[in-house]
């Protein structure tokens, strides 16, 4: 399989060295846009065929370096034990696969490799959710010829104003011979060092002579020695190894017959993971170092990770593919401008930072038990958000702390105008998506899908007749057995949030008659909205869910069968310490389900990638 | 912006209006006399406050049982042209250069709410001692001596009407942003009802927020002008039925529409706000406006485009400003500088930010 696999790869770089080298001649003229999308097509099919090959685990390019893992890096925080699941019940892990870069990660690479100030403009691939992660839809998404023409064009544009006569002296470190052609030396200690940064991996010598014949080749057509960095850089961002984050596997000296990924692929796995983003110069270095199969080495690394300010974007990564952000970045969620002129996008977009900033406060600034999520009343607020919540804002710009006062009928994210906008209809809020939202993202239940034969009329006329609220309306359900089974599941969670409308301003009556925003949850009554919190808190499925949904999140698929005594383990460790974002990513990311694999991901006959 | 030192004065009470929405608003006659002045008094008020931004602003309108401009309307510079065949000289920058002897002004009677800015029941005849002849017009129920020379200088130019160019430049302007005017009233402990609350109006560079209607959405929250001169005085005053008066204080507004970008001044101010159910208010700022002031607005400033648009001659305007001035009374001279002015004004419940 390791060698299969990295035959592939190579396969696949020649075939973009053919296309670069394909560019270099039609630069000074009209693009053959025919020419060209017949090229993408072929090696988008070549993308679909590594990806229905399996992808994961392959031979790596570069190996451990001679004389085993380097000492710890300086500073590195003692907090975790290389021992930490030294009592941890086997693990039999999940398979491995490539998964896509997001455009988050995309951006941040970039922006990390090559400045924050170069601008990606163009339209992305769009990611898919896949057992209600995008996370895990990233191991099931190729690239479309017209994706990769985007991707074209954004790796063209990035290149071209990372080496713009201002930036070029701060990347490119010798100045050429001459700035009208090609200089090998210096092209190849470029291709070397962005190279190396791009794909995570250091680049084998002839990978490095491809990068630096296209860079010549480019420099000499076109008497511009930096023209050619120009077409080897953007090689470098169109290379399946960049948008993809390609994870190899090697044989584990210590469980015969298991495969663990190398120590170069758990930087990127740890990088993106806590960071979202390439590793560092430190992390790939010590990757290559053969540092991250060690035990010690790894978690001396992996609090430095922890440590650092960047495992805010790690966490709000997270949150925001867990809660389905997505949909409000992508302008999908709106709602009726007659009855809610307040709302707008930018609204909706200053709610999710909102959630976001109260997740990474609790979770990261302060260390707090994820369970507190539901009850906590620190919050921010911008000015936009302060006219619907009706409080007072006084920074002009940006957001700042606020915590809602006791009394409040707001404490906890589900009374945040983020989720309650999510999960409600355009015109009205829903008791029964907020409701389902709770069991399948928060509780990690499963509620069936609706029958197709459902009688809306009565939610389509709410103002009409004797059933003026919602829990009048979702009564009928009950009254109906074929109903009543799944709202039942969800409706009493739901109509807890009931106070609050389909853009989640606070509302006492609906339709003119009183709100009763009463409910239950597991076999738990509250009153209201603040009550569903304090139950949530406690409820014993909330901790594990939260255990399950980051495990899938961090290793980008499924949990396996193999791993449900890990997951029991993390609870009862969790359980006791409390809910800690850092000690579960800690538990995670040292356990065997992480750093190891069954081997690639198997395509299932008549599964396509979307 | 996140000075912490910076204090939110005022805040909205819920609990507040909903009481207020218990009752019934008040209504509230003009006072026959203005209330005597009081000073303001200690700092650190105890009760609630509450914060309005208005969502319209402009002149109060008179109502009349005649035609109160019987001649009718004042002519634009083209209109005299196609009457005359002369087009008259743009004159705003040099008002009195020529002279407009046609220029109409309000002369009848009229009743509107308001205040007896100057405690006298004033005719068109002899003038009392320290008063510049005018003639006041009445409250809605009768009531003597409101006063407002301003509308019968302006009172017969068509721009200026009910429904015309300047009322909606001026609604326009109190909501995006070019004359944000902001109202406070605290140290209320009872909504309904207070023999003491206080009452500030600022004016503020910020835009209050906007719905998808083009409207004004209640509970935003807009800083005060970071330039203490456009903070009113705090004046003192009495809620009775839901209905607050307060006065007499200075205030300095900003504006910056269109062409104009100038201050708005009014001394010896009555503020009358009426608390509605709704949480809304409305109500109105009577006070005095300096000749000077206004003209710069509509003459120096707005020129001979708003005189053509509007329908004045700036020579007319001027003198009609300069005639009808019955604030400011210099003893030395006899004459006065400034206009009794009344502005209505609605506002929307928002967070003052100080």
């Amino acid at each position: 399989m390791v060698d299969e696999r990295f035959a592939t790869l190579s396969d696949l770089d020649l075939d973009l060295e053919r296309i670069t080298a394909s560019r270099v001649a039609d630069r000074p003229v009209k693009m053959r846009m025919q020419s060209k999308r017949n090229r993408t097509a072929a090696l988008v099919l070549l993308f679909a065929w590594v990806l229905g090959c399996g992808g994961g685990s392959g031979g790596s390019a570069t190996g451990p370096a001679p004389g085993g893992p380097a000492d710890p890096p300086p500073g590195a925080s003692p907090n975790t034990p290389p021992d930490l699941l030294a009592d941890a019940p086997p693990v039999s892990p999940g398979p491995a696969a490539m998964r896509r870069l997001t455009e988050a990660q995309y951006r941040a690479s970039v922006a990390d490799v090559l400045g924050e100030d170069v601008e990606i403009g163009g339209r992305f691939e769009p990611d898919s959710r896949r057992d209600g992660l995008l996370a895990v839809g990233t191991s099931f998404v190729s690239v479309t010829p017209a994706g990769f023409e985007q991707y074209d064009a954004i790796a063209r544009s990035v290149a071209e104003q990372a080496l713009a006569p201002e930036r070029r002296a701060a990347l490119v470190a010798c100045p050429p011979a001459s700035v009208a052609a090609a200089d090998d030396a210096c092209a190849s200690d470029f291709v070397r060092r962005y190279g190396r940064r791009l794909l995570r991996r250091s680049l084998a010598d002839d990978e490095i002579a491809r990068g630096v014949a296209v860079a010549r080749e480019t420099a000499t057509a076109l008497g511009d020695f930096y023209a050619g960095l120009e077409m080897a850089l953007a090689t470098l961002l169109l290379s399946p190894e960049f948008l993809f984050r390609v994870e190899n596997s090697e044989p584990d000296p210590d469980h015969a017959g298991r495969q663990r990924f190398t120590s170069t692929a758990m930087a990127s796995r740890l990088s993106y993971l806590l960071w979202n983003t390439a590793p560092d110069e430190d992390l790939l270095a010590a990757g290559e170092r053969g540092d991250l199969v060690d035990d010690a080495l790894l978690a001396a690394e992996l609090d430095r990770l922890l440590d650092s300010p960047r495992l805010e974007d790690g966490v709000r990564v997270f949150f925001s593919d867990l809660y389905g952000f997505d949909q409000i970045r992508q302008g999908l969620v709106r709602k009726d401008a007659t009855l809610f002129p307040a709302y707008s996008q930018a609204l909706i977009e200053d709610a999710e930072e909102q959630t976001l900033r109260v997740v990474a406060e609790h979770l990261v600034t302060e260390d707090e038990d994820y369970r507190g999520l539901f009850t906590t009343r620190r919050s921010f607020m911008s000015r936009a958000l302060g006219v619907v919540y009706r409080v007072p804002v006084v920074s002009g710009t940006g957001f700042e702390p606020y915590e809602f006062p006791a009394g409040s009928d707001r404490a906890g994210v589900l009374t945040h105008l983020s989720l309650l906008a999510l999960y409600s209809h355009p015109g009205r809020s829903s008791p029964t998506l907020r409701g389902k939202f709770v069991r399948e993202v928060l509780l990690c239940q499963d509620v069936p899908p609706p029958p197709g034969n459902i009688d809306f009329s009565m939610f389509d006329d709410p103002a009409s007749g004797t059933r003026r609220t919602a829990r009048d309306r979702l009564q009928a359900h009950n009254d109906n057995p074929a109903c009543a089974g799944c709202h039942g599941l969800m409706d009493p969670i739901g109509l807890g949030l009931e106070k609050m409308d389909s853009m989640g301003a606070s509302r006492e009556t609906e339709n003119g008659a009183a709100i009763d925003p009463s409910g239950q949850l597991n076999g738990v009554a509250f009153e209201d909205a603040i009550g569903l919190g304090e139950a949530m808190a406690a409820d014993e499925l909330v901790g594990p869910c939260f255990v399950r949904s980051f495990l899938r999140f961090a290793v980008g698929r499924e949990v396996a069968d193999g791993e449900g005594e890990l997951l029991d383990y993390v609870n009862q460790r969790l359980g006791e310490s409390g809910y800690r974002m850092r000690e579960l990513i800690r538990l995670i990311v040292m356990s065997d389900a992480f750093r190891s694999t069954s081997g690639p991901r198997l395509a299932v006959e008549g599964e396509e990638a979307s | 912006m996140n000075d912490p030192l910076r204090v939110l004065r005022a805040y909205f009470g819920i609990g507040l209006l909903l009481c207020v929405g218990c009752g019934s608003s008040g209504g509230g006659g003009a006072p026959s006399s203005a209330p005597p002045p009081e000073e303001p008094g200690p700092a650190a008020p105890a009760g609630d406050s509450l914060g309005f931004v208005f969502t319209s602003f402009g002149f109060d309108y008179p109502s009349h049982d005649e035609e109160p401009c019987p001649l009718g309307w004042n002519l634009s510079p083209r209109e005299e042209q196609v009457q005359t065949g002369v087009l008259p000289p743009d004159d705003c920058q040099n008002p009195e250069a020529n002279q407009d002897p046609d220029f109409l002004t309000l002369e009848g009677s009229g009743r509107i709410q308001g205040f007896d800015l100057d405690g006298l029941a004033s005719t068109n005849g002899a003038p009392v001692a320290g008063e510049c002849r005018h003639q006041d017009f009445t409250g809605p129920a009768g009531e003597p001596g409101v006063d407002y020379q301003l509308w019968r200088a302006i009172g017969c130019i068509r721009g200026f009407q009910r429904g015309g160019i300047v009322q909606n430049v001026q609604d326009d302007a109190v909501i995006n942003g070019e004359m944000t005017i902001l109202l406070e009233l605290s140290d209320i402990d009872d909504p309904r009802n207070d023999d003491e609350v206080r009452v500030q109006i600022f004016a503020s560079t910020d835009s209050p927020p906007l719905g998808s209607d083009g409207k004004v959405l209640p509970y935003g929250s807009l800083d005060v002008h970071e330039e203490a001169r456009f903070h009113s005085e705090t004046a003192v005053g009495r809620l009775v039925d839901g209905v607050l008066q307060a006065g007499p204080i200075d205030l300095l507004l900003r504006l910056n529409i269109q062409i104009v970008d100038a201050e708005l001044p009014l001394h010896d101010a009555w503020v009358r706000v009426e608390l509605l159910p709704d949480g809304s208010a409305r109500g109105q700022i009577h006070g005095y406006w300096p000749v000077e002031a206004a003209y710069e607005v509509f003459g120096y400033q707005a020129g001979y485009a708003a005189a053509d648009a509007l329908a004045y001659t700036c020579t007319g305007l001027y003198a009609a400003l300069k005639s009808h001035a019955d604030g400011g009374f210099d003893p030395a001279s006899g004459a006065c500088s400034s206009l009794s002015t009344i502005y209505q004004f609605t506002a929307l419940p928002a967070f003052v930010v100080k």
